[in-house]
This record gives structure tokens, sequence and C-alpha cells, in this order.
């Protein structure tokens, strides 16, 4: 794998190198061109950059626009125009030309009419597409100083909505769904890894909503795809970029845990709650207070001793980017390396090396060949758990050790106790590490031949790609002596040895694995256009190879093979009919029924282009698009079931059975236990997907807007009906069956206003996502009250007993005269309701009272400028849903060997916010309307104040463009549940693993 | 154009054929391949082997007045905790699902081929493994019946369980009613008399079809000792009238176990429980080494969680050292409360003061083990389980041990029980129609014990017994019923017991709690050897040194043979007591008992000719001889008293004969010193609070919704 690497550094230094041989040329024959640049509405544009290619100069306009710049005499030059905001213009100067005349720049648009929309196989005009995308370029998620591209997107895209599970360095856990449903990431048509791809080096990113973008993915496009092109770079328009970024980030918030003398009082009053003695005499409780004996009485706060408050983050990259009319190229190197928040001992660090090399060459006249090289190259090192390879969490232990667990040393000697076996200084500072490498290459070669001479309009594409993504964790195990301190009656305390120091010296492999990723494509392009009519057809024929290197004997590679067709007849740009047809094979069925057919239909009507339209000055453009397609779903699972055997019954070895005795324990006898019984008529599962939109621009193209109506209905589920088919036939005996559906609806949109007045510009937009859906037909148990089934009831709804607030007397609990199932109640435990007033509340009392889950996800971005100064804003939230405050460990807190959250001081009787302490009743702890919170938040994600120094300024640094700026993430969150010191996008965050991350950092960008 | 798309496609096709999305081969096999070996098809027959419980069910003691766990959660059903979707009791999925296998194995597995070369071989294969499938197909049977069997809503007669005896598809009627209990009775014992016809006694032969290595597999012992119980649990008042034949039957059948077993022998003693050599573990669970219940049941200080603490009301049903209940006996002085008690609750419970492998129990307040010590939680009643654990694990860190372990599924001792009960019911407490009576049977239960109501005499006394006996059946019946929940606590019995005789589900836990005593109490004499370590300068290899102090003079005798005229000995040391800091480890000794051993007058074990007894002199750190007899030793009673008392923690007695000696059990009396003492406070632990209907465990609620035939005991 270094090999490849070091190829790709050279390749890149041989990409640079031609860029600085040009600079040579300087004893050409030289003459001047003039011209005027204006903007749309015809006003010149002063400070605009111009350069020449062969020459390397560049000039500013003046204020009335006008420029004048020397280029080649005796051979094609050519001129490009650029200025931040409008898209770029690039002309070409023949010999013996001396003026331009006007220069026309167009300001850049979300919208445009006129681009290309990247979709699988095959880009079609914005105008012909008949699907719901949406587009972001790289260059707009450049502000975001994360680790994860992903990250950048939340709250950018209408329907897309990012989640975060895990914000551990070099762990992050990030999910994009689309819509309510996980999405697959393509970068440059390949489903891949998108860990390290840095905001610089994408082009764009689309993200295809419904099913007419994605249908030629067959199988692999039933589910929302975002399909990401990395930058290829411009003919004629070379540039040298650096940005470089530093800074630190905090916990946004961490959560309350109880000092050693609250816990042991509340702990305490909890057995005595429960009519158990309290364990803890005055005469402790007065030593965790006055803190007299810290060894027998400790009270540790763990966030003081082991938590720092800040960990450094910082972030490079270089690109350099050009071309002629022969050769393109982009090529980047991006480093990042980022640490945990341990104060002591092994800290977890994380460093990234990515670098990527795009060359895209044309042959000759009709050959194309282009090639894309990525390569990134990750270490980290951290702190590992036990003597094993994953990482030691230290959060994880101080949400559940009390301020009084042990004390850490007792004089030299590191203690530990028997309900509380980790002391976090051994783990942290004695009991090794682990360091893990990942290497994920990722290549691509594509050939595109014009086969315009055979028939016009025949074009041949052909596409290999070959990605490896290698990860190797070496782990390193020990333990300094744990000592458990005895401290039997009123005797002397003693620390007793219980673990042994142990030294390891060397290293031991803990996960090593490979995964490729082979895969193979050739399309058929034709493109007839023949006065008004236009038509293109693809024909796609598409294979790929996922292997992973394993050894687990029921391991499948995943192997895709895909027919694909698509006709687009655009007739005078005003009606749009596409149709799609997938061929589309599956490992999943048995031999001979492999392969299926899925039709994907849709129409697209521009009414702007419409002659009534046209001639008002309302719309600029105004488009109403509609597909509709079904398509299989290849990767449903069913736990217990091989999904590649379904068709037959299997019987699976688990192990053996000696029936002897020590000694003469005979032969091992075999275990075979059934897997499933067979099913004879299994189809794939399928959905069918409904989109209807329109998006459009007005008031002179300052707003853009975009509404979509989506319908998702899910069936042929897979399902062995276990929940409806008595039990008595046995475990496993079941065999799969089509069964189940469900239908998920919603809108997105986006409206976005841009303008400017003098030197203040300005844009501001928002988008959202409304959604629902609904279970038809469910495996679920007959339950005799309507209020139990899930069939005919929404997806996202919580599942609860209703509460009537706490019981407040004993009289109460006796005059109501029900029983919960949980044991004796008191007062200040919760009182549920009898949904079925049967006078006992169990099971047959859960329902869905209303509580759900969000429903509405929105971003709001807005970007402002005055002069050279920028300001960009970026927000999201979510709204109409709820969430449940369900940790164990921090709002429900009801076990032994616990710690306490400080809003345990908030229990009853003192307020009616918790119900009493218990260590013994289960009854609070159920999923009930009691800890249901509104989960409606809104959190400024990103915000970046940036300094554009003055093109004349950059110029004398021998830069074309140069900013200074600060960033920040996670600035600000309003929510309700800030009152509880979590964070409201997760509100385990801290307390079970990492906490969230609030991030600030400071850096430069420019190019020359 | 058309041509030319055409023409591309075929050529992808054609050179891209349908294999490539051919799976790869995986290592499952299909129902052909898995018959086509017996190794494999035999699998089926094994997979139901391998769903038998792997442990006792400790847990349902938390259920009873037997004991309380630890940490609250595991007893919420007790607690009114006890819901319909909740129910904790049972393993409905897991019994069909194995009585699905054992009719697969019925059914599939007829033409297994065991034995190309061997046709004999091959057909007693065939029909053992069938008749073990017949076992456990009824042993499965068993499990839904006595969990799920009562009355349901509506019914006038008891309800058992849908029997299934056929290979059950997504396709048939599932919808199964419940047969009655009687029926499933009948299933159960047709089953097992289908294995009894073809299976071996015991696997204590040497054939392939009987020898040891079938251990673990069903026996005609297992299926006739099954057979007992589900006729014992029939003729229970909880599932109809007890008729008198019906008690006959389960009479009847208990005693055709035990007759079948070899008489009304001895038991073996219990040793630490995992004594797989002795047949009197019927059928057992294929032992393996490990130490997990340690883990889950020693006490703190032994480093174990102490997740099981046994309640007072259990500790208080153990009788005194003399048979007799605590409240009659006068051998039980309150102060000491552990001394002088039956010698099974020094072996089935920790209590404070307890001394395990050298270290002290210590539940007293501000003790390791008590609430608060070492762990937070501690024990909840001042004791923690003991029984079922071995001495030989040890869980010190850096010098952690496994000892073997298996689950008895069937013993002798519930055999013998289930007899006197069943006896008992039928004919009276001494009748011997069976040719051994009930009294008999339970005697030999408190023999195995160590009762002894008489220490001036050898050998086994009863008085209590025998009185209970002649008051009649009323009387002797609650004799065996507090018998049976002593013998088998910590088994998993009690729950059940209760509920099919009709006993009250409700009872107050009761705990202790220990608090050094302000004036110290000088404790009664007690048998010292039993805390003693023995050694020996020679132990027969067919012999263990642990018999002369196991407390039990029934059990197999210490000897060695063969020593011809050479001078021997055993020799007791008394380990640092329980004790008030700051004191020494003297036990004042003031008499002892050697119970000789002979295995016949002209045997290779005789009574010694010679002997003599030493004591160690503290003070002068040398031996001093304090008794012989050099006439040569003539009964197996031989009592020798110390006057004056003495002062020692080391004791050794020697003795010759021409050809070897042996000892039944060698008793010291005497006490501690200065050993610590207590205050004894006894109190409430819980309240447990079952509604009626809770004396039948309810259905799985899931499958009455979706079985309507299935009904639902009442109540539910």
């Amino acid at each position: 794998m270094n090999k490849i690497l070091k190829h790709l550094l050279i390749f890149i230094a041989l990409l640079t190198i031609q860029g600085i041989m040009t600079l040579n040329a300087q004893d050409v024959q030289t003459t001047t061109v003039t011209g005027q640049v204006v903007d749309e509405s015809g006003n010149p544009l002063a400070g605009v950059t111009v350069k020449s290619f062969n020459l390397k100069n560049s000039v500013l306009t003046n204020s009335n626009g006008e420029f004048s710049i020397d280029v080649t005499a005796t051979q094609e030059d050519h001129v490009v125009i650029s200025e931040p905001g409008y898209n770029l213009n690039i002309l070409a100067i023949e010999p013996g030309q001396s003026t331009t005349g006007e220069v026309l720049l167009v300001k850049t648009r979300l919208i445009d009419p006129e681009d290309k929309i990247s979709l699988p196989y095959g880009s079609l005009s914005s105008l012909s597409t008949v699907g719901a995308v949406s587009i972001i370029t790289g260059e707009e998620l450049e502000s975001y100083p994360s680790d994860n591209i992903l990250e950048a997107l939340a709250g950018r895209v209408p329907g897309l909505v990012i989640n975060h599970y895990d914000y551990m360095p070099g762990q992050e856990s990030v999910v994009a769904s689309v819509r309510g449903v996980g999405a697959a990431i393509y970068i440059d048509g390949v489903p891949r890894d998108i860990t390290g791809l840095s905001a610089s080096e994408v082009e764009r990113i689309e993200v295809l909503k419904d099913m007419s973008g994605r249908a030629l993915l067959g199988l692999s496009g039933a589910g929302p795809v975002i399909w990401i092109t990395t930058k290829k770079g411009e003919s004629f328009n070379r540039k040298v970029s650096v940005s470089f970024e530093t800074g630190f980030r905090n916990p946004v918030t961490l959560p309350d845990y109880l000092d050693a003398y609250n816990y042991a009082t509340l702990y305490n009053e909890a057995l005595e709650n429960d009519g158990l003695d309290p364990i803890y005499s005055q005469q402790a409780l007065n030593a965790y207070q006055n803190q007299s004996n810290p060894y027998r009485y400790p009270d540790i706060d763990y966030y003081d001793e082991y938590v720092r408050n800040t960990a450094p983050l910082t972030k490079g990259n270089i690109d350099f980017q050009g071309g002629d009319d022969r050769v393109n190229y982009f090529s980047t190197f991006t480093y990042l390396r980022n640490e945990g928040l341990e104060s002591q001992g092994e800290v977890i660090k994380n460093n990234r090396y990515k670098v990527r090399g795009n060359v895209d060459i044309r042959l000759n006249d009709f050959m194309r060949l282009g090639v894309n090289i990525s390569g990134s190259y990750n270490t980290q090192r951290y702190p590992n758990s036990g003597s094993g390879s994953g990482v030691f969490n230290m959060f994880d232990v101080f949400s559940r050790y009390p301020a009084n667990a042990h004390t850490i040393y007792y004089g030299d000697k590191l203690i530990i106790s028997d309900d509380y076996p980790t002391n976090v200084t051994n783990e942290l500072l004695y009991a090794g590490f682990a360091q893990g490498q990942v290497l994920n290459a990722q290549n691509t070669a594509n050939l595109s031949i014009d086969l315009g001479g055979i028939i016009e309009g025949l074009s041949f594409d052909a596409r290999a790609s070959f990605d490896i993504i290698n990860s190797i964790i070496e782990n390193k195990g020990g333990t300094a002596a744990l000592y458990r301190l005895e401290t039997s009656g009123t005797g002397a305390d003693t620390a007793v040895l219980i673990v042994p120091e142990e030294n390891v010296v060397s290293m031991s492999v803990g996960s090593n694995y490979v995964t490729r990723r082979t895969e193979a494509m050739t399309s058929l392009n034709y493109q007839k256009i023949s006065g008004q009519h236009s038509l293109l057809l693809n024909a796609v024929f598409y294979m790929a190879l996922d292997e992973t290197r394993v050894t687990y004997p029921g391991y499948q590679p995943d192997k895709l093979e895909d027919l694909s067709l698509r006709a687009n007849y655009n007739f005078a740009d005003r009606y749009i009919l596409q149709a799609d047809l997938s061929y589309t094979g599956s490992m999943r069925m048995p031999e001979g029924e492999r392969f299926s057919l899925f039709p994907t239909v849709g129409a697209a009507w521009i009414a702007s282009n419409e002659g009534f339209l046209s001639e008002s000055n309302l719309f600029d453009y105004l488009k109403f698009h509609s597909s509709f397609g079904i398509m299989g779903v290849g990767n449903y699972s069913l736990e217990g079931y091989n999904p590649y055997y379904l068709y037959e019954t299997l019987w699976g070895s688990e192990g053996t059975w000696r029936p002897g005795v020590p000694g003469s324990y005979g032969y091992s006898a075999n275990i075979y236990t059934i897997l499933q019984n067979e099913s004879t008529d299994f189809k794939l599962p399928k959905k069918r997907y409904f989109n209807i939109g329109v998006e459009g621009q007005m008031l002179g193209k300052a707003l853009i807007f975009e509404l979509n109506y989506f319908n998702e209905f899910n069936y042929d589920k897979i399902s062995n009906r276990a929940y409806s088919t008595p039990s008595i036939i046995g475990t496993g005996f079941l065999p799969a069956a089509n069964y189940g559906e469900d239908v998920r609806w919603g809108i997105d949109g986006m409206v976005k206003l841009s303008g400017s007045s003098g030197h203040f510009k300005y844009s501001a937009g928002i988008n959202a996502l409304y959604m629902r859906g609904k279970y038809l037909v469910v495996d679920e148990l007959p339950y005799p009250d309507d209020y139990r089934q899930r069939a005919g009831k929404d997806i996202d709804l919580f599942w609860l007993y209703n509460d009537e607030g706490l019981y407040q007397t004993e009289q109460e609990i006796t005059s109501r005269n029900v029983t919960q199932a949980w044991g004796d109640v008191q007062p200040g435990d919760i009182r549920y309701e009898d949904k079925n007033d049967d006078g006992l509340v169990d099971e047959r009392d859960v329902y869905a009272p209303g509580a759900h889950s969000p429903r509405i996800f929105y971003g709001v971005n807005v970007s402002l400028s005055y002069k050279s100064l920028g300001l960009f804003i970026s927000g999201y939230g979510q709204a109409d849903g709820d969430i449940m405050l369900s940790s164990d460990r921090y709002f429900r807190v009801n076990s032994t060997n616990q710690a306490y959250s400080e809003l345990m001081l908030d229990r009853w009787p003192e307020t009616n916010d918790y119900p009493r302490l218990t260590t013994t009743s289960p009854n609070n702890v159920q999923n009930s309307t009691f800890w249901i919170r509104n989960a409606a938040y809104f959190k400024i994600r990103n915000v970046e104040l940036s300094y554009r120094l003055p093109a004349t300024a950059s110029r004398k640094l021998f830069m074309t463009d140069s900013r200074i700026f600060v960033r920040g993430t996670n600035l600000l969150a309003i929510s309700g549940l800030n009152k509880y010191s979590v964070d409201p996008e997760n509100i385990d965050a801290g307390i079970t693993g990492y906490p969230v991350f609030r991030t600030f950092t400071a850096g430069v960008s420019f190019s020359f | 154009m058309k041509r030319i798309i055409i023409i591309f496609l075929a050529t992808v096709m054609v050179t891209t054929a349908c294999e490539y999305l051919e799976p790869r081969p995986i290592q499952d096999l299909s129902t052909d391949e898995l018959l086509s070996v017996a190794d494999y098809g035999e699998g089926l027959l094994s997979a139901a082997y391998r769903n038998l419980y792997p442990s006792y069910d400790i847990n349902s003691e938390f259920y009873t007045d037997n004991a309380v766990p630890s940490t609250a959660g595991s007893n919420i059903l007790a607690l009114g905790g006890w819901t319909l979707e909740t129910n904790p009791i049972g393993d409905w999925d897991l019994w069909y699902t194995s009585i699905e296998y054992c009719n697969h194995y019925l059914e599939l597995g007829k033409d297994l081929l065991y034995s190309v070369s061997d046709p004999t071989l091959n057909e007693a294969l065939q029909k053992n493994r069938r008749a073990e499938a017949f076992f456990l197909r009824a042993w499965y049977h068993w499990q839904l019946l006595k969990t799920y069997g009562g009355y349901a809503a509506g019914e006038s007669e008891a309800l058992g369980i849908p029997i299934v005896t056929e290979i059950l598809t997504a396709e048939d009627n599932l919808d199964l009613p419940r047969s009655s209990y009687e029926d499933v009775v009948a299933q159960i014992v047709e089953d097992l008399d289908s294995a009894i016809a073809v299976l071996p006694l015991t696997y204590s032969g040497s054939s392939v079809t009987d020898n040891i290595t079938n251990r673990g597999r069903a026996s005609v012992m297992a299926a006739m000792t099954l057979k007992a119980r589900v006729y014992l649990y029939a003729a229970s008042p909880a599932y109809g009238p007890s008729t008198q034949s019906l008690w006959e039957r389960a009479a009847a059948a208990a005693g055709e176990a035990i007759d079948a077993s070899g008489g009304l022998t001895d038991l073996d003693s219990y040793e630490n429980f995992n004594d797989f050599s002795s047949f009197d573990n019927i059928w057992i669970q294929p032992p393996y080494s490990y130490n997990n219940w340690e883990y889950s049941y020693y006490p703190p200080s032994l480093y174990g969680e102490g997740s099981c603490n046994p309640s007072q009301n259990l500790v208080d049903a153990f009788p005194a050292a003399d048979g007799y209940p605590v409240d009659e006996s006068s051998a039980f002085n309150e102060n000491f409360p552990y001394s002088n008690r039956d010698p099974r609750l020094e072996r089935f419970v920790f209590h404070n003061g307890d001394n395990y492998n050298g270290t002290y129990i210590r539940t007293y307040e501000g003790g390791a083990d008590a609430p608060g010590g070492l762990s937070q939680e501690g024990t909840r009643t001042g004791y923690y389980m003991k029984k079922l654990l071995s001495k030989n694990v040890r869980l010190t860190p850096g010098d952690v041990t496994s000892d073997n372990k298996f689950y008895a599924y069937l013993t002798r001792t519930e055999l013998y029980l289930n007899f006197a009960e069943a006896a008992n019911e039928a004919f009276g407490p001494t009748d011997v129609t069976y040719g051994f009576s009930a009294a008999e049977a339970l005697a030999k239960i408190r023999e195995r014990a160590g009762i002894d109501s008489d220490n001036s005499t050898g050998g086994y006394q009863d008085q209590y017994l025998d009185d209970q006996a002649l008051a009649g059946e009323d009387a002797f019946r609650e004799l065996v019923h507090n018998e049976r929940r002593v013998e088998l606590c910590f088994e998993g019995f009690r729950f059940w017991d209760i509920r099919r005789l009709n006993k009250p589900l409700n009872n107050t836990v009761m705990g202790v709690e220990i608090v050094e005593a302000a004036v110290p109490v000088v404790p009664d004499i007690s048998n010292i050897a039993l805390e003693s370590e023995a050694s020996a300068d020679y132990v027969s290899p067919y012999s263990r040194l642990s018999y002369i102090n196991n407390g039990s003079i029934s059990t197999p005798a210490f000897h060695n043979w063969w020593s011809a005229g050479q001078w021997r000995y055993v020799q007791y040391d008394f380990p640092s007591y329980f004790k008030v800091p700051g004191t020494g480890n003297v036990y004042i000794i003031d008499s002892t008992v050697v119970q000789w051993w002979e295995e016949c007058p002209t045997c290779g074990v005789q009574y010694p000719d010679s002997a003599f007894l030493e004591v160690w002199d503290m003070d002068l750190n040398e031996w001093v001889e304090v008794w012989n007899d050099y006439d040569g030793i003539t009964e197996d009673y031989c009592p020798i008293i110390l006057t004056p008392a003495f002062n020692t923690n080391r004791i050794r007695l020697h003795f010759r004969d021409n050809e070897s000696c042996g000892i039944r059990e060698w008793l010291v009396w005497g006490i501690p010193a200065e050993a610590a003492s207590f205050d004894y406070e006894y109190g409430d632990v819980e309240n447990h609070t079952y509604q009626d209907y809770m004396r039948y465990v309810p259905l799985p609620y899931s499958q009455t919704l979706i079985m309507n035939n299935l009904k639902q005991n009442s109540g539910w």
C-alpha cells in the first residue's frame, strides 16, 4: 500500500513541475488585449481579476470595468476572468485579436438551467431532469472545520439529515439520511467510504432524492444516493490554493454528577425509601463533607481529574489545479490532526494525510482518459480498554462511578473496589495503548470514446475502479498493581493486592482487515438533436465485487450486476419525458430468478418556457416535475436467516455436546440446529416511489425555490411472521415470507433570496423537510385492544405508559386502588394511566399517547458581506417531535452501584420533576410520558467571519486571492433540553460516550 | 443504431453469464446432507440435549421464603411484580423447540447409519438414540406440564399443555388445544416407557452403549426417576383431588425406581456436589470445570458477588444436631445459633464466623461481608448460599481455581424424598408394602446429613424421626415436607413444592443483624473436628482422608489399607478461630471420640491392635501422650476423656494393626478459648405479595393471543 502512496506523490510532484516549467516561456512575442467586464444588467464590474494563461500575468479591471492585458501574439492564448460570486469566464484569444469586447459575468446561482446535473451513468442538462435533485458545491462546505464532510452538510440540503452518533476523535460515526432513509454515498460514481474526503477536493454533491435519478443503479439505487464528484481542474485556469487553520475544541456541555456527600445522603434516602437500612453512617457523611479521611471516604470529581478543557485541532490543505486543451489536472494534499480530552496518560490522537490526483487527458480527437487516484493514511493512538484493542471510554466510567466509589491512590497504591473495578488513572497511564492505521485507496480510470465517426451522437464510456481499505490495529495491554482497600471494623486500613502488575512489552495485532472493491462499467450513449426534439439514450452494463478478507465461512462477497437503459426526450425545452429500465441481478435469489426488471418513468414541464409565462417577468424559471418508479430492495436481512439461501432449508453446526465425564469424555456429538426452513416463493422486497415537485427562480433571479412531495410505499417486506405464528412450531423452523407494508411520505423544499445593495451583499436561505410514515401491514400479535396494534399507526410513535404525575400521598394510592406491575408503589412514584381499566397497570396499558420523533428538520443559511468582510452563519434544527429522557445513568437513576446526577437533587418530594429515589423498584424507569420532552432545538451550527485582502494587496503578495478567517461550530443551541446540561442533538453524548464538541479555529487561505 | 445496441447488450449478456451472481457455498447443511451422515443427523438429538437447563434454578428460591437476591430485580415477582407479559417463569419457546428437535430426530433420523461394519452396533445405537429422544420428549413435556399445568378459566379439570408428537410445519393448524393434565402425564409416561424398554439401567457398563462416556445421556434409572416425580406431582392436591390411588401410583413408581437402582442403600456424601462417579446423581449434565457459580455466590471476602442470600426462615428450618427442630431441641443454644446444628446448615449456608478455606465470613456489622462492607450491597439476610459451591474453587486474585461442576437433573436424594412423601400419603410412615417404609427412606436422608440424637453411642440414632413416624401420617408429612425443603434447598424445588401442595404463597422473609456482644458469651462444647484441617502420614489410594471429619458416620470410612504392622497416624490442626481481635488461638479440648471402622473381623481393615493419642503442648513445643490402649480395640465406639481439659491447637492419633485400620469419624469436643461473641437481632427483609391466581404460572400471553384454543390459567 505504501507503494501506491509513493507513486501518487511522484505523480503529483510531476504535475506541479509541469505548472512551474511553463513559467520560463517569457521570451515569446506578446501583444495587448483590451476589453470591458459587465454584469447581467450591463453595469461595469470593477476590481475583477483578469489573467492570461500563457504569460501568467494578471490585472484588475478599472472602475469602468475595463482591462488591458498582455497575451502571446503568435499562438492562441486564453484570458480567465474571475470574480467571487460570479461564474468563471474563459475566453480564447486568437493570434492578432486585440479586443474581447464586452465580457459578461453571470452570477453564480443554485439553479442554473444551463447546468449539467451529474447522474449515475450520464449527466443531463438541468432542464431535462424529471426528478428531485439537490446540489451543493464543495466550496460552500469549506467553512466547516471538521474531520468528516458529512457533518458540514447538516442543514444545507432540503431532505438531508445528518446524525452524529459518536464524537470520539477518530471513531466518529456520522450517518446521512435523506427523507428518513439512510443514504448511500458515491464518490466519482463508486460507492465509497467518505471518511477523509475534504471539502476542498469536492467539486459538488448531488443528492438524488427520488427514483428517477438513481434507477440506473439497479438494486443499489433503491435508497437515496449522495453523488459526489471530485474536482478535475479547468482548462486555461491554473490555480494553487493553500488553506490552513488551527484551533481547539471543547465540550459543549458535560453532565453534572453529585459529590460524595450528596451522593451518600441521597443513596441513604433511596435505601430508606425502600425500607432498607442506610449504609452511610452520620460519621461517614461528615467525613465525605469535611474530607477528614479521603482514603476511606473519597470525593472524586472525575471531570476535574481527567478531562481537559480544550483539545487541539489542526487542518491544512494545498491544491494544484489547471490544465490546457489536452490535459486537466487537480491534485491535493490534506493534513488533519485532532486529539481527545484526556488530561493525563494516553490521549486520543488522530492524524490523517490525504493525497488525491485527478487527471483528465484528451488522447486524440475522439478519446479521453481520466484517472482519479486518492489515498488517505490515517493513524490513531488511544488508551485501550482492558487488554483489547477497543478504545477506553472514560466518560462511560464517569457516568457510572459515584464520587465515593473508591480513592484513586492509597499512598502510592492504585485502588479499585469490588463494585467499581476500574481505576481510570491506571487505564490512562499504565494499561497500555492501541494504535491503528487505516489506508484507504480509491482508484478509478475512465475512457470515453466518441463514436460520432460511425454514427453521429454515439459515444462509448468505460470505467474501471479498484478501491482498497486496509486497517490494522495493534495494541499493548498491561496494568499497574491494583489494590482493594479493606477497612474492616475499627482496625487500620489495609490495601490488599487484587490485580498484580503486568508489563506487556510487545504489541499484538488486535484487528487486521482488508476490503476491496472492484468494479467495471461500460455504457453506450446516443444523443440526437433535431430541431426542437432532443433524445438521449443510455445503455449501461455494470458489475461490481466487494470483498473482505475474512475467515467466517458464511461470508458472502457483495456482487452486483446490472443492465440499465435510459431514454430522455426533450421537446423544445418545455416538455420532458424520461423512462428508465433496470434489469438488475441479486445474489439472493435462486438461479434462474436472479434478474428482475424495474421501470421508472418521469415527466417535466418547464412552464417558464411557454409563451404565456415567458412574456411575464414574474418567473425567470419555473419547472414542474414528477417521477414514479418501482425498485427491488436487495440488502434486506432477517435475523437468523441466511439471505442468500432463503430458498433452502439449512441446518447449522452449533458446536458439540460431550456426554461423558472428565477423564472419559467420549466422543463429541455434533449439534445441528435449524437455521431456516425453505421459503418456496420468496420475492425481492420492493418499493414504489413517487415524487412531484416544482422549482423556479423569481424576482430577477434573486429568489429561488423548490418544493417536493414524496411518497414511498414499501411492500413485500421480509418477515418470518414470528409474532403471529404459534411458537410451538419451534424457534427457527419458520420460513421467510414476503410480509409487511409501510408508507412514508413528506414534503421538502427550500427558498433562498440573494441580492446586493452597494457594497453590501446578502443571501439567506431556509430549507425544510416534513415527513411521516405509517405501518400498513406488520407482523405483530393480534392484540385484542386496537390501541396496542401497530398496523395503521405512525412509524415514529413512542409506545409508552401514560403518566398521571407522581403519587403524592399514601391515601391517593389506596383510594385509587390500582396495582402497578412493578411491586408496591409509594408516594413519589409515577402514577400510570390504567388504559384498559382492569385495575392493573401492565404491558396491556402501553399505547401510543401521541408523542413521536421529530417530523420537521430544517436548516437556515445566511451569508453577508460588506466590501471585504464576510460573515456566514449556518444553523439547523428540528421541530414537531419528542425525545425520551432514557438514560438510566442520568435521568432515571435507580439501581445500586450507580452515580447520581445533580438532577436528583430535584427528586420528589423536593419537586415533582423526578420521582422518589429507590434502589429496588423498577416502577419509575418504565418508558412513560413522564420522561417525554419536546425534542425541538435550533443550533447555530457554523459561523465563519472572514476578511478578504484587497485584490491589489493580494497581488503584491503574488496571490490572486487571500482570506483570513475565524470559524466556529456548535456555538449555540436553543432547546428546552439545555437545562439538563445535555446536548439536544445527542442527549447521551458525554454520558455514555464522548461529549459533543464546540470548535474554534482561525486560519488563512490563499491562492496564486 | 438499434442493431448496435442489441449487439452490445447481447455481447454483454453472453460474456457475463448469470453464474457471476452465484453466492459462495456455505458450510450449513441441507436436510439431505444432514441425514446422509449419522454424526450430523444425531445433531438433532444433541440439540435437544444442549437445550437442557444449564444450571440449578437458584432464582426460583427468590420467589419463596428460602432466599432473597442481594440486589433487587430477580425477586420482583414475589413482591407483586408478576405480570402476564413479564412472566420470568418457564421457557415455553425453548421447550417446544426442543420437542420439535426430538420429533425431527424420531421422524427423520430413523434410518441414520451409525456403523457400516457392525450391523449389531448400528441397530443398538439406532434403538438407543431413539429411546433417548423419547425420554427427552417426555422431559420437555414434563417441563411444560410442571410449569404451566393447572386450572384454566372455566375448567373443572386441571389442564396440561398442547401435546406435540409430530413435526409441525407453518402450513399445519398450529392452534392446538391444551390437553388435560392427566393426558399429558399419560403421554409422558408412554414416552418414558418406550425409553425404559430399551435404554441401559445406568452408564456404568463396558459396552459401547452403556459405558461411562454416555454419563450425560438418558438411562432407565433417569426415566424411572422422572416417572416417579411426574406421578408425585400428579397426585399433589394442586392438580385435583389427591386420591389414594394417585398416591399409590406415585409410591409404586418411586419404589420401583429404588428397587431397580439396587434397593434402599445409603446415600453417598455430598462432597462438593460434584461427584460424577456417584450414581446417586442419577442423571447429570456432563461435567466441566468452571467457577462461575462461585463468582456469583461466594461472599465478597471470598471475591464473589454473594448474590443469593438464604433467609432466616430457611436457617430456622434446619434442625439441631440431634434431629429435633431448634425450638424443641436441648442441644440448641440461641447465643450460638450456628453450633450444634444439623451439619447440613454448615454445608449449605455461609453464616457469620463460618470458616471457609481459612477465611472467616464476617457478616456482623462492620464486617467485610456485611451490608456496606467490601461490596456496597453485601448480604440482605446475614447469610450467603454455600451449597453447590466447591471448596476446591478459590477466586483469590492471582490464585483462581475451578472445579468440575454439573447440574444433577435427577438424584437418588429426590427419589427417596418422593418415595417417603408418596408412601406416607398412600400407606403411612411405617408401611413396608414396597419392601421399605417411608420412614426408612427418610432416615437415609437424615443419616447422610449427619443427624444423631445420641452422641454417646456409635451409629446413627434419630429419635425425632422415630417419634414422628409413630405419631402417624400427619406428623410425618410435616417432617417430610421440612426435610424436602432443607435437603433440596437451592436446587429449585421449593417454588414448585409450595404450589403443588397448596401451601401458603406469601411469607415474610426474615434476616438477621449481628453485632458484637457487649458481654462475651462462652460457647458450648462442639465438635471442632469439623473445622479442623486433617492430615495423615498415609492414606490408601482407595480412600479419602476427608471422611474422618465430614460430620457423617454413614459415609465411606477412611482407611490405610495396606499398612501391615506399621504405626500410622492421623492429625487435626485447629485453625485460627473466629476471635475477638488481640487474643490467641487456643482450643480447650474436653474429649474426643474415635469411631473405628472394621470391614469385617477377618478382612484387610480391622480395629487396631494398639493406639495412642498425643496433644501438642504449646508451651513446651512438643507432643504429649494423653491416652493409649495397647490391648487391642474391640468395638467401633471409642470415647476418650481428657482430664483436665487441654489447651492446644493440634491433636494426633496413632494406631497400628497387622493388617490395616479404618476410621469412620473422629470427633473432637472442645471450644475456642476466646471466641468472638455476638448479639443476634432478627428482622423482616421482604413481604411476599402473591395473588391467589399466581399459584399457577400463566401461559405466555402472546401465545394465548395467537392460539384461540389455548385457555389461560384462571385469574391471569
